[in-house]
């Protein structure tokens, strides 16, 4: 970055950035003291932790920050791991790689609405699933996936959906950091004798971990704010964190629980960043200066 | 793994009728080439000469589309680049960025399941005699480019390969150090004596580091030989016109016969043939059209000639390039331009006209179709 | 010793990779494939349980999903509400985003900190304080306020993209307009602009389809004025199922025309965006 000598207008640059800045103030900035202060004020407006007692005393709280974190633990891996072998497929350049790629691509400008209804498709008792498998014998009568007591089976449904919506999103990270890795690295390793699996392990893996890390982070923190998928397959028989802002807000229009839940999805978002940041570093990136 | 212990065994390589096409591209054409055990040899050309490649072909990184690779009587064409015991510097280095210094130089052999205390003898030994011994716990973007040049070098011996294979590796170094690194890597090929491959399209570095000089050309092998073949007998028009500089003058020519001499002449110059060149040019046939080489070096300011068997002809200076170590002198001739390089004493003005001496002994005749040297 | 790769092993290794590229591509085109197929077959078609493929099409269900179910008015209010943030986020953005390619400034990595730090913020979560706060500035259940919320949310990323993009544009070029008589203002708007255009305009497409597809806080935002995402989370639930397929049939057509015009820029832009 070069950067133009302009000793006597260093005010330049604030000023390009205070247009961001007061705008972030506005609608980032101020709405999330407004959150806090919803959050710990009770009924009659002052200052208390009776929302999060009136919280932890509600057992769906408990069963929305089980399913979350169900969710996440089911999905994260599974999609970072698929999502790693999608980028170094990909990342083999065979003859067509490019059209790969652009498919690949299309569930990442897709909305979460729209993938669940395309799962929905699928897998509702009209859908294709059953349709085909009664076509062929496999099965008499439809299997139900959705609906009251069936949210087990809804919730590996609302896991197939997210895999396949937000892979993409992963493998794209996964590619662009295993593209920057220059081919001389694996050239010097051929000279110098590695076997396949040692390049992998000891070039591939260690420099895409930084990326391969942050896709995770990115992952960890966008699956406590799950909402659209889970809230169209299943409404609220699977109760989520996100999905219990919405219902205390919209249906019971109870404006401090809903910041309290967000309060609280917003917390363990910042925990989990703090202790990524602190426990997980590079040196040969750290070190550079 | 029999040289673990003990001297480097060293080894011929043999490259016989080597090509290598990237489609209709012709990278490497038919190259045959002997290399002595225990040689540094040069491979030098112009950018997309095929120099690269055909280093590329030798490690294995490439595979040919034709011909052999031998070490010593082993064909190794087919061998991937790990089972041909050999190792390479590259061009940006390829040091891993995610490793320490001692682990770059070490891990190799690591790989080779050598035992940790022989890795460390060695790592250490190649760390001192490059003179990097204190920057083993360090990571690459710590190093400046020298010391990543350092240790791309250290890592490339420390396996002892039977063949050392070097891609332009101080092209990225700026003057002064490449200089210096010059001297270091020949003196530690010389004391090693391992069989060395270098590529550069540097002339100087390919004259003064090389026992002998392949000179590549559009995928072909031009000459190959001592720096003193190389530069004093080039064979064609484009070995004489990239070895030296300033480049050697090539004027057009006719050869002329006057009794018993035979000159060669065009307007504004003519040069008599001594003896020893008068029978190649009497041999040759029919009517054909002839360059005439002569290098800046070998035409002398009048008064300053270390001979007597010269030609004289005059010129008006059109550019002095005083370099102070020489000055070499632009003249407008009928032909063209004629650069002279003159002793840097010389006080010269630009416009005046002047007497120079073309040393009889040192001119080339080409053949102007096919560029072959005729002498 | 092994040997280099002979022409069998190659062959072997070429039908995996065709037999892999064919799973990659049944796994992430069929729901699309599907619920196509499903937006335009016929109701009669779709409940007969041994029909596994309809044959009867029809734009019915399109026609009573716009006009009786309103989705026009929702379609029309998802468009107006993607242009606005489009537009923000960018008028916004950009200085910004060329402020951090361009300049070299005390403070500038603080300030690209508190942009990677917004990015990785829950921003839902605002939704219900901007709620109260839009009602309180009577630009509640509007395009504007789903409008604002959502720059708020696409602007850290359009910032690094265009920081990105522009900083892929070398200041030599804005230099040499300087030295020949530009002014700096001038030099960007006709010099480095219409070279950082490509990327830009894929940047722009980007933030538009994120206002598209955001369903949360459009939902929370709104009553009457409803984004589409928002109307079909609303109404889906309660209406037959053709309807639902249509619907997400329409929602998801801007987002393969965009992935079509973006794809050069992809892997890099989602690759900044997401680091």
């Amino acid at each position: 970055m070069i950067s133009f000598s302009l000793r006597e207008k260093n005010w330049i640059p604030y000023l390009l950035f205070l247009p961001v800045l007061i705008y972030l103030a506005g609608f980032i900035g101020y709405p999330l003291l407004k959150a806090l202060q919803l959050a710990f004020s009770s009924e009659e407006g002052k200052f208390g932790l009776e929302n999060f007692i009136t919280l932890t005393q509600d057992s769906t709280f408990w069963k929305a920050l089980k399913n979350t974190l169900y969710l996440l633990i089911t999905i994260v891996p599974l999609q970072v791991i698929l999502a790693f072998l999608l980028a170094l497929f990909v990342n083999s350049r065979f003859k067509g790689y490019m059209t790969v790629l652009y498919i690949i691509s299309i569930p990442l400008a897709l909305s979460d609405v729209s993938a669940a209804l395309m799962s929905y498709n699928i897998f509702t008792s009209h859908g294709f699933l059953n349709k085909f498998l009664m076509k062929f014998g496999f099965i008499e009568n439809p299997i139900y996936f959705f609906g009251l007591g069936l949210s087990s089976r809804a919730f590996w449904v609302i896991v197939l959906t997210e895999l396949w919506r937000a892979t993409p999103l992963v493998f794209v990270i996964l590619l662009a950091s295993l593209q920057m890795i220059s081919k001389d690295y694996f050239e010097a390793a051929d000279v110098f004798g590695f076997s396949k699996w040692q390049k992998f392990f000891h070039i591939t893996l260690p420099l895409t971990m930084p990326s391969l890390q942050s896709a995770l982070l990115i992952r960890t923190l966008f699956a406590f704010q799950i909402f659209g998928v889970v809230w169209l397959l299943s409404g609220r028989d699977i109760p989520i964190l996100a999905g219990e802002v919405y219902y205390q807000q919209a249906e019971l229009n109870n404006f401090r629980l809903a910041a309290t839940y967000g309060f609280i999805i917003a917390l363990i978002c910042i925990i989990i960043s703090w202790v990524y940041i602190t426990l997980l570093r590079t040196k040969h990136l750290e070190m550079e200066r | 793994m029999k040289e673990r212990e003990g001297k480097i065994r060293l080894v011929k390589v043999k490259l016989k009728g080597l090509k290598k096409y990237f489609g209709k591209v012709k990278a490497v054409d038919d190259i045959s080439l002997e290399i002595n055990p225990g040689e540094f040899v040069v491979l030098l050309g112009p950018s997309g000469c095929g120099k690269t490649t055909l280093l590329r072909c030798v490690s294995g990184l490439e595979v040919v589309t034709t011909g052999k690779v031998f070490f010593d009587e082993d064909d190794v064409t087919y061998l991937s680049p790990k089972d041909r015991n050999i190792s390479m510097v590259f061009q940006n280095y390829a040091i891993w960025p995610h490793m320490t210094v001692n682990n770059n130089i070490g891990f190799p052999l690591r790989i080779k399941r050598y035992s940790q205390k022989e890795i460390e003898k060695r790592v250490n030994w190649a760390a001192e005699l490059l003179g990097i011994d204190n920057l083993l716990d360090r990571y690459p973007v710590q190093l400046s480019g020298g010391q990543r040049q350092r240790v791309a070098v250290a890592r490339a011996i420390v396996m002892e390969p039977k063949v050392l294979l070097m891609d332009e590796p101080l092209s990225n170094l700026d003057a002064l150090l490449r200089v210096r690194m010059r001297a270091e890597i020949r003196k530690l090929q010389e004391n090693l004596k391992v069989t060395t491959i270098y590529v550069t399209h540097d002339q100087v570095e390919a004259m003064t580091m090389g026992n002998r000089i392949a000179v590549l050309n559009q995928g072909i092998l031009q000459q190959f030989g001592s720096s003193e073949e190389i530069y004093h007998n080039p064979v064609n028009t484009f070995v004489a016109g990239f070895i030296g500089s300033p480049q050697m003058n090539f004027i057009e020519v006719e050869i002329v016969s006057q009794g018993k001499e035979l000159f060669l002449k065009t307007k504004g110059l003519e040069v008599s043939l001594l003896d020893k060149y008068k029978d190649k040019v009497s041999k040759l046939s029919g009517k054909r059209k002839y360059i005439l080489g002569v290098r800046p070096e070998h035409i002398y300011v009048s008064g300053r000639a270390q001979t007597d068997k010269v030609a004289a002809t005059k010129g008006k200076v059109y550019f002095a390039e005083l370099l102070r170590s020489d000055t070499v002198l632009h003249l407008e001739k009928e032909f063209g331009f004629l650069v002279v390089k003159a002793p840097g004493d010389l006080k010269i003005k630009e416009g005046k006209e002047i007497e120079i001496l073309v040393d009889l002994l040192r001119i080339h005749l080409f053949d102007k179709d096919t560029g072959k040297a005729i002498f | 010793m092994k040997r280099q790769k002979t022409p069998m092993v190659l062959k072997i290794k070429q039908v995996i990779t065709i037999i892999i590229v064919g799973l990659i591509v049944i796994w992430f085109l069929t729901p699309l494939v599907l619920i196509t197929i499903s937006a335009f077959a016929s109701p009669s078609d779709y409940y007969q349980i041994d029909k596994v493929i309809p044959t009867h099409f029809t734009l019915s269900q399109f026609k009573s999903l716009f006009f009786e179910l309103e989705a026009w008015k929702a379609i029309l209010t998802s468009i107006k509400v993607a242009v606005v943030t489009m537009l923000l986020s960018f008028v916004i953005g950009l200085p910004a985003g060329y402020a951090l390619s361009r300049y070299i400034f005390p403070g500038k990595n603080f300030l690209k900190l508190l942009i990677l730090a917004t990015r990785m913020f829950p921003l839902m979560i605002l939704a219900i304080p901007l709620l109260i706060i839009f009602m309180r500035m009577g630009v509640s259940d509007s395009i504007w306020g789903t409008s604002l919320a959502h720059t708020a949310m696409v602007l850290p990323m359009i910032i690094l993209i265009s920081s990105s993009i522009l900083s892929g544009v070398s200041v030599d070029y804005e230099e040499a307009a300087m030295i020949f008589g530009l002014s700096r203002i001038q030099a960007f708007f006709k010099i480095t602009l219409p070279l950082a255009l490509p990327g830009l305009a894929a940047s722009a497409i980007f933030a538009f389809i994120i206002s598209w597809n955001e369903v949360f806080v459009a939902t929370i935002l709104t009553l009457t004025n409803r984004t589409l995402p928002a109307h079909i989370l609303k109404t889906a639930m309660a209406s037959p199922d053709y309807f639902k397929f249509t619907g997400g049939f329409i929602m998801a057509i801007p987002a393969m025309v965009f992935i079509f015009f973006v794809r050069r820029h992809l892997v890099t832009m989602w690759g900044i965006s997401l680091k």
